[in-house]
């Protein structure tokens, strides 16, 4: 079953159509696209696990700190895996479409079906702290201490991608600095992969906790600019905060992220 | 009817901010006036313990200081392009008027919303008895809002508010720095910041111990004030 033809209509058709199947080892490589990032299945309970995380808590100090990173990580990223699979295991208050998906699909398939309006206060929950999981999942993974070998700038089929998109590096950095720096209130820059267009790259911002994966597109890299993420460190200075993140980011996975979402099933 | 409403709150405090000059051609242009940033009616510490001095300033300082300079630099753009008749321009301007706009209204509110322990009173009088008819008690109503302020998603205000149609106060949540004013011609009494930096140096990630201690140290005079004002 093919799905670049398809593009958003079609995939998302292809989704809600294995609800109705019983089958669904037959199918799977659709979704499975979808997640870029560990995990992608629930543990042996059907529980969504809090990753943890890939160094130590104080290994990104000076550029982020050792509270933030305790706080960020075992408070609001577990917080946040909490109630996700509380909306989960409470699956009879979500949508039939999205009851059915539960427990087999990952959190980016459901979410990649969800519509951009959640018009229910269960689905709001689900959306706000589904979607507060996979931007944490994305977030930690993508950092890593100074000096280890994910720390450089992009390479190979990304930086190529990000060349054709943006003109240079530096241009794209620029572009997500700025959309990061205007996001009023609580919410994140991110780095998208667009598969209707060709898997193009796009600089795009959401508030809150918004997922892009409910506008059809697929996030291989995200920037936090809720306040709890800068505010022990920086207070308000969100620039300073920006500008130490990007020194901190691994290339690797997110070049790892963008081969898996840009891969043909 | 809500967007109605706010364009024509947002207008009339714009109008008033402005002064309105006629030039010798007989044509009239508009000079934006600078909106100063408030002091507060207390020290950076006289809400200790609940409120550290530490936030105090930098809510004041950094957080309302800088929406007041962006508003500021805002009004006069729009003086700009209104007197160049550039209304495109003017429109697109107006996302950010809001959010900074709104951050100043919102937080002069605030700051005397609150007062130090030691000049704490419970509501009496008039808004008192609102309070116990709408709500059943102080108590009731601290739950209430707080409640409803913890559950804001993101960043926000939680407010006790006055409705002049129904002569009813009630608790809301306006997102990011909409004003009250956003959700109907409502009358704010008293609000809460809940944006992270009201309080994360303090509580970390723990909104209701923040919203506890807020209600510890309200001017319930000065929302007495606000409710007279509004139901003279």
């Amino acid at each position: 079953m093919t799905t670049i033809a398809f593009g958003r209509t079609g995939m998302r058709a292809v989704i809600l159509a294995l609800a109705v199947c019983s089958g669904f080892a037959a199918v799977a490589t659709a979704p499975a696209k979808l997640c870029v990032y560990e995990p992608c299945a629930t543990n042996k309970d059907g529980k969504w696990p809090l990753p943890p995380l890939p160094y130590p808590y104080d290994s990104l100090v000076p550029h982020i700190d050792n509270k933030t990173m305790h706080f960020h990580h075992d408070i609001h990223f577990a917080g946040y895996t909490n109630k996700t699979n509380k909306a989960l295991s409470e699956r009879g208050n979500l949508p039939p479409y999205l009851e059915k998906l539960a427990g087999n699909m990952s959190l980016e398939g459901m979410m990649y079906v969800v519509e951009s309006e959640p018009d229910s206060a269960n689905l709001t929950y689900f959306v706000n702290n589904g979607g507060g999981y996979l931007n944490h999942k994305m977030y930690f993974a993508t950092m890593a201490p100074p000096g280890s070998p994910g720390q450089r700038e992009p390479t190979g089929a990304l930086l190529d991608a990000i060349d054709a998109q943006f003109g240079n590096f530096t241009a794209f950095k620029d572009e997500m600095t700025s959309q990061a720096k205007s996001v009023f209130g609580s919410g994140w820059a991110f780095l998208v992969v667009d598969p209707e267009n060709s898997n193009g790259l796009l600089v795009t911002s959401r508030p809150n906790q918004n997922s892009p994966y409910m506008d059809g597109v697929i996030p291989i890299l995200g920037l936090d600019v809720w306040e709890h993420a800068y505010y022990l460190e920086y207070g308000p200075n969100r620039g300073d905060y920006i500008d130490n993140w990007w020194q901190v980011l691994n290339w690797t996975m997110v070049e790892k992220a963008y081969a898996t979402a840009t891969t043909s099933s | 009817m809500k967007a109605i409403s706010a364009t024509k709150a947002t207008t009339a405090k714009v109008a008033g901010a402005r002064g309105i000059r006629a030039t010798c051609a007989g044509r009239r242009s508009v000079s934006a006036r600078a909106v100063p940033l408030p002091d507060l009616p207390y020290d950076y510490g006289a809400l200790e313990p609940y409120i550290s001095g530490d936030i105090m300033k930098l809510h004041h300082q950094m957080h309302h200081g800088t929406y007041v300079k962006n508003f500021n630099g805002l009004l006069e753009k729009q003086a700009d392009m209104e007197n160049k008749g550039d209304y495109a321009g003017l429109i697109s301007i107006q996302q950010a008027i809001k959010f900074n706009g709104g951050g100043h209204v919102n937080h002069s509110i605030f700051w005397n919303n609150m007062c130090a322990k030691s000049d704490y009173v419970e509501p009496s009088g008039a808004l008192g008895k609102k309070i116990e008819e709408t709500f059943g008690g102080l108590e009731a109503l601290q739950t209430k809002m707080s409640a409803m302020s913890a559950g804001v998603q993101g960043s926000g205000w939680g407010w006790l508010a006055y409705d002049p149609a129904k002569d009813s106060i009630f608790v809301t949540t306006t997102a990011n720095q909409d004003p009250l004013v956003t959700k109907g011609d409502f009358v704010p009494l008293l609000g809460v910041d809940v944006w992270e930096h009201a309080y994360y140096l303090q509580y970390k990630n723990k909104r209701p111990d923040y919203l506890a201690n807020f209600f510890e140290v309200v001017n319930w005079k000065d929302v007495e004030a606000r409710f007279a004002a509004a139901t003279a």
